[in-house]
């Protein structure tokens, strides 16, 4: 017998014990009421429909989602969407022979709903299992998974917190990094704001400073970002940050070494809502050209996309202002020209113009020497108002068919090209045609179609004027149906 | 798409005995433009989920008048004249 299959045994052992009440001796326990609360415990389990958990259940060793883990969600409305939650984690002897079940526990304070024990259709492979679960947007929440053979639980394991909401990948230089004034915290209730580390892969709350690959220490502006988007969408929020500071868009390219993590990150995040690009400064500095960056952003785009398989859209900011380092209105305005060119193509949207935050949003040459605390808040005001901008996009494309579309329907529309699909006739012969004394003249038309008869009905005004030789019948009112 | 036109007995054109016709006019001054029918899905009177707004002439006070009139019917096609 193996090490694991003695512990399988064990279980089922455990169980006997509960069920015939030996296990109030087993405990030790004496009092008349532990008795009692263990007899109403054993009865309880005894009951149908209730599973067992044995004491010594096997602890399943849950891999992934991680803890503090938000995955992406499906929809834009606030609160609303779901999203197919990947599990992986370590297959326990004992269990081959197991059903698997998760259910989705909500924590305190959560938005969302939880969800009862239900089946999990599992993959396993050697050691390893994998399965999909649905969980609807909210959060936190607890995961848990267990293996039962019959009506005994050999194994059980969970995790968390774990929300479904919205996911960024932030990229760029020192403005998307800690080389701000001041250090945030995360203010949103159950601290719903979180930030995944690229290099350890795991999720913790995202108070200042960022996971950022540059390990730069000082505050960044996707604290406040992140509680305002929390307010407003009632999901949790995550940032995956790969920015780092001072770097050109010439190292993001695919050939150089800042491009593996950008597209290992979105891949390991599977699905996510935007890049938030903010960068720029180093490009004024190195003198690159408006056509060159402009190249440059579209290969980083497209070579990421394909990497990971589809096509979130590239959120640019316009961050070219550095007034500690240089005063170059020429060079900035060359990359800011070429991010409104790159607007214009699909895949890229306009970010926030960050660099109308001058004066007191700028730290000065004792400071860390980028966005002050004030301007670290309200440069996330400026992303959030593009983020809320951009959800309610998605939303306009996603949901609504604009027959008959008017310059005023369309939010924005960089990147995009106006089709025009003329109404085509079904036939070129009048549908309805003066064929009788009283309709001289056809006008006003109204059309419904029937529920009930699901048929096209056709009021319309027929004129036969005095030819009628009655008043009442000069001008009438006419039917007529259609089955198609 | 063919439509039909019914064969109805509400309202004879001259010798013609059955005609598509459901609103003719009051004799007096008028013509009965822009028809609109609206279905009333939440209409809680089922005698008129079917409601037809038109332009008209109607008298009133001895003298016509001209306005929007509205006609209602529990099913489509055969409109009923307000009160």
């Amino acid at each position: 017998m193996t090490k694991h299959s003695r512990q399988f045994h064990r279980h089922t052992s455990a169980l006997a014990g509960i069920r015939t009440g030996l296990r109030i001796r087993f405990l030790g326990h004496r009092s008349t009421l532990t008795a009692a609360l263990l007899w109403l415990l054993t009865t309880t389990l005894c009951s149908p429909g209730f599973v067992a958990e044995a004491a010594d259940a096997t602890k399943l060793k849950l891999t992934d989602p991680k803890p503090h883990q938000v995955v992406q969600r499906t929809g834009t409305d606030p609160a609303m969407g779901h999203a197919d939650v990947r599990i992986r984690g370590e297959f326990p002897n004992g269990a081959e022979r197991a059903e698997w079940e998760s259910r989705i526990v909500t924590l305190k304070g959560a938005t969302g709903h939880g969800a009862d024990w239900a089946k999990l259709d599992t993959t396993v492979k050697d050691s390893t299992f994998e399965a999909i679960v649905r969980v609807v947007a909210g959060g936190w929440y607890r995961l848990e998974v267990r293996c039962r053979v019959g009506d005994d639980v050999v194994a059980i394991g969970q995790v968390e917190p774990i929300g479904v909401g919205e996911v960024f990948v932030v990229a760029g230089q020192s403005y998307a990094t800690n080389c701000n004034d001041e250090r945030f915290k995360v203010t949103a209730p159950h601290e719903r704001v979180v930030a995944f580390d690229s290099a350890k892969e795991t999720w913790a709350v995202a108070n200042d400073p960022q996971p950022t690959p540059d390990g730069s220490e000082g505050g960044s502006i996707w604290p406040p970002l992140g509680d305002a988007l929390v307010k407003e969408l009632r999901v949790p929020i995550g940032f995956a940050n790969v920015a780092v500071g001072g770097t050109s868009s010439m190292q993001w390219m695919p050939e150089e070494k800042l491009h593996p993590r950008l597209v290992q990150t979105g891949k390991t995040l599977g699905r996510f809502r935007a890049v938030l690009w903010q960068q720029g400064e180093s490009d004024v500095i190195a003198k690159t050209t408006a056509t060159k960056y402009f190249e440059n952003l579209k290969t980083i785009r497209e070579t990421a996309a394909k990497a990971w398989g589809f096509e979130p859209p590239w959120l640019l900011a316009k961050s070219t202002l550095h007034p500690t380092v240089y005063n170059n209105p020429e060079g900035e305005g060359r990359i800011r020209s070429a991010i409104d060119e790159l607007v214009k193509l699909p895949g890229f949207r306009p970010g926030p113009d960050t660099d109308t935050l001058t004066g007191e949003n700028r730290g000065d040459a004792k400071s860390r020497r980028h966005f002050s605390g004030i301007g670290q808040r309200r440069a996330a005001e400026m992303w959030f108002a593009v983020l809320k901008r951009e959800l309610t996009a998605v939303k306009t494309t996603a949901v609504r068919t604009l027959m008959f579309l008017e310059d005023h329907d369309v939010l924005y529309r960089s990147g995009t090209e106006r089709v025009l699909h003329p109404a085509k006739r079904p036939t070129d012969k009048a549908v309805i045609s003066q064929t009788r004394p009283w309709k001289v003249a056809i006008g006003w038309t109204s059309i419904h179609r029937d529920v009930a008869s699901e048929k096209y009905q056709l009021w319309y005004q027929a004129y036969a004027d005095k030819r009628a030789g009655d008043k009442r019948l000069e001008c009438v009112v006419c039917c007529a149906e259609s089955d198609d | 798409m063919n439509f039909v036109k019914p064969e109805l007995d509400l309202f004879p054109f001259k010798d013609h005995v059955k005609t598509n016709i459901v609103l003719i006019g009051n004799g007096g001054y008028g013509n009965r433009y822009c028809n609109s029918v609206l279905v009333d899905a939440r209409e809680s009177n089922s005698a008129r989920k079917y409601k037809m707004a038109y332009y008209d002439w109607s008298p009133q006070d001895g003298r016509e008048e001209a306005g929007l009139h509205v006609l209602w019917r529990a099913r489509s096609i055969f409109l009923q004249r307000t009160a």
